[in-house]
């Protein structure tokens, strides 16, 4: 249980984090067939989906290098569900990476691409 | 947004343009390459990425399809980078607004945008300035073997960010200044002359009459007698590339990757000489690509195989079909394509398997046995393209320690050049251009013989039990000794020396 607080806890920091930076958010807790995407923002008209790595210590290592390529897919596949629930066929999309740890807050604005299939 | 640019592809010796499109489109950000790239193109994607973002652009977000036209040939090798990084700045709107549908664009990109020299530069910068393009932008490193091309502006580039300055017209590149041939001539030389060679008239006079008529040769003789002093002198004797040649044989070897960047026109003939291992694939060509092997490296040059009997028999036996030819064609699943490979060959050879047959220092401890089966590995075929076969016997220590200065090699070229001129001038309806290359009709023609050398021949080929073959390969000969007399008429002395030149027939394979 612990864990989920800490990852809920990191969600709503990011999130004012990104508010902060003038985005709106658009959805939280995104879930696709295969995969959960943490925030979903509107940055202008790019839509951004952002994953959050929370990090109370490092020693399991940092929270970017957590961002693997199945889960990179994973992502893929959930922001395609997301844009077609919403019907939202011809929008610029964007892949961040929000990073939390005891030394402060860390964006990646277009952290990567996600892999071919 | 839609960006177009232009590059070329290789296939065979020439070039093929290829049309570089850039879709932007929405969705999720990707970078995917299509229409047949292999690996290295596909690893483009990457390149592009980091150098683009290095060079202080920004790489679009945004659903990037890169597509090569034709889309049904295949694509290889680095040179699409640049083409595809300018295609991706103008899609994403940071490059606007100009036509580059004639400027060809080769270059492979470093991870931080600085432009690497190319593979195959020349032959596909001779095609599309045949095919009407005006401008070319390559790597610096590959400016100079393209310095002489004609009809077309050369603008040499370091990096993605001067060949976008460039583009904007905010600093211009200046175009690369022509060179004439001229100039690389005077710059071609030969590491190895013949005022090096000790001794060893005999084949020093052989060598100026393989030259001289581009006769394929023969030595045969023991350990460090010289014989593979004597090959690597050929290139500073023979006479020095005409600028057509030099394009062939600069074209062979930009395919075959083998220029050294910075390095211009190929002036001085191409002494290529595999080692003894060598398989038939790296030899005549061959690879899933087609790339030129050994023959076709040595095209309007020299083909030297040190050590004849240890090459494979299959080695030797592929030899033949560009022997006769000049020309190889490279059949695998991708690629068809045909290479030039016009060479003098010349190999060496020891008597026998402990090197000392027939030596006046040293006995010989082969049996007969050995000494057959070694040298029954060159087959008679092979052996009868070889005009001349000399003995090349160590230099007496006497010789060597007088140090007396043996004739240059430029002094021997300078004879050597004025025959092959004569040569040139009497074949010049023929189509061919050397007195190796006359066939039985055309030696009829050209190699009358005075009643008295004719006696002499007849008699050497009695005694010799001479062939028909090798009895025209003597007259071919006799044909380039009269020839560097500077006689129309080949006499008595001219034969008899021709005839020396087939002795070691008879004395080792018979």
């Amino acid at each position: 249980m612990k864990q989920y607080a800490t990852g809920l806890e990191g969600e709503n920091i990011a999130e004012e984090f990104l508010l902060a930076k003038g985005m709106t958010c658009l959805e939280k807790r995104f879930r696709g067939a295969d995969g959960e995407i943490d925030l979903i923002m509107l940055d202008g008209e790019t839509v951004v989906f952002v994953e959050v790595k929370s990090r109370p210590d490092s020693r399991k290592g940092m929270g970017l290098m957590a961002v693997t390529p199945a889960k990179q897919r994973r992502m893929a596949h959930a922001a395609l569900a997301f844009l077609a629930k919403r019907e939202w066929m011809n929008v610029p999309v964007r892949f961040d990476v929000i990073e939390i740890s005891r030394s402060g807050v860390m964006h990646i604005s277009n952290a990567f691409m996600p892999p071919a299939e | 947004m839609l960006a177009r640019t232009l590059g070329y592809g290789l296939s065979g010796v020439s070039g093929f343009a290829v049309k570089v499109e850039v879709y932007a489109a929405n969705g999720l950000p990707a970078l995917e390459i299509i229409g047949l790239p292999d690996a290295s193109v596909k690893e483009s994607r990457d390149r592009v990425s980091a150098a683009i973002v290095n060079s202080g652009f920004a790489m679009p977000i945004a659903r990037l399809t890169v597509n090569l036209a034709p889309a049904d040939t295949r694509k290889e090798g680095p040179a699409f980078d640049l083409p595809i990084a300018v295609a991706v700045l103008m899609a994403s709107g940071q490059l606007e607004g100009m036509d580059l549908s004639k400027t060809l664009m080769l270059g492979e990109l470093s991870l931080d945008g600085t432009l690497q020299p190319v593979r195959g530069a020349l032959p596909m910068v001779i095609s599309a300035s045949e095919q009407g393009i005006e401008d070319v932008i390559l790597p610096q490193g590959n400016a100079e073997e393209v310095a002489c091309i004609q009809g077309i502006r050369v603008y040499p580039a370091n990096s993605l960010r001067t060949v976008v300055n460039h583009l904007k017209g905010k600093e211009r590149i200046p175009a690369q200044i022509q060179r004439t041939y001229q100039e690389i001539l005077q710059k071609s030389f030969c590491p190895v002359d013949l005022s090096q060679v000790q001794g060893q008239a005999g084949a020093r006079r052989a060598l100026e009459i393989a030259a001289a008529g581009g006769h394929n040769m023969l030595m045969v003789g023991v350990p460090g007698s010289g014989k593979t002093m004597l090959a690597r002198c050929l290139p500073g004797i023979l006479p020095p590339l005409t600028f057509d040649e030099a394009l062939e044989t600069t074209r062979i070897h930009s395919i075959a990757g083998k220029l050294t960047p910075g390095s211009g026109l190929m002036a001085t003939r191409p002494f290529s000489a595999p080692h003894h291992s060598a398989s038939v694939a790296s030899l005549i060509g061959g690879g899933s690509n087609a790339r030129p092997g050994e023959v076709s490296l040595a095209h309007n040059g020299v083909l030297f195989l040190d050590e004849l009997p240890e090459f494979s028999r299959n080695a030797l036996e592929a030899l033949r079909q560009p022997l006769e030819d000049g020309v190889v064609s490279v059949t695998r699943v991708h690629n068809q394509a045909q290479y030039q490979s016009s060479f003098m060959l010349v190999a060496s050879m020891n008597p026998c398997p402990c090197g000392f047959y027939g030596s006046k220092q040293r006995q010989c401890r082969c049996s007969q046995h050995e000494i057959r089966r070694y040298l029954d590995r060159v087959s008679g075929p092979l052996l009868d393209r070889i005009d001349i076969q000399i003995e090349v016997d160590a230099v007496p220590v006497k010789e060597i320690s007088t140090g007396s200065e043996a004739e240059s090699s430029a002094v021997v070229g300078a004879r050597v050049r004025k025959a092959r001129e004569l040569q040139h001038k009497r074949y010049r309806l023929d189509g061919i251009h050397c007195n190796a290359q006359l066939d039985a009709r055309l030696i009829k023609r050209y190699c009358a013989l005075t009643p008295e050398a004719t006696q002499i021949l007849h008699m050497a080929v009695d005694r010799m039990g001479m062939s028909m073959r090798a009895y025209n390969r003597v007259l071919k000969v006799a044909r380039t000794i009269a020839d560097l007399a500077g006689e129309e008429n080949i006499t008595t002395a001219h034969v008899a020396e021709a005839i020396q030149y087939r002795e070691l027939d008879g004395k080792y394979w018979r």
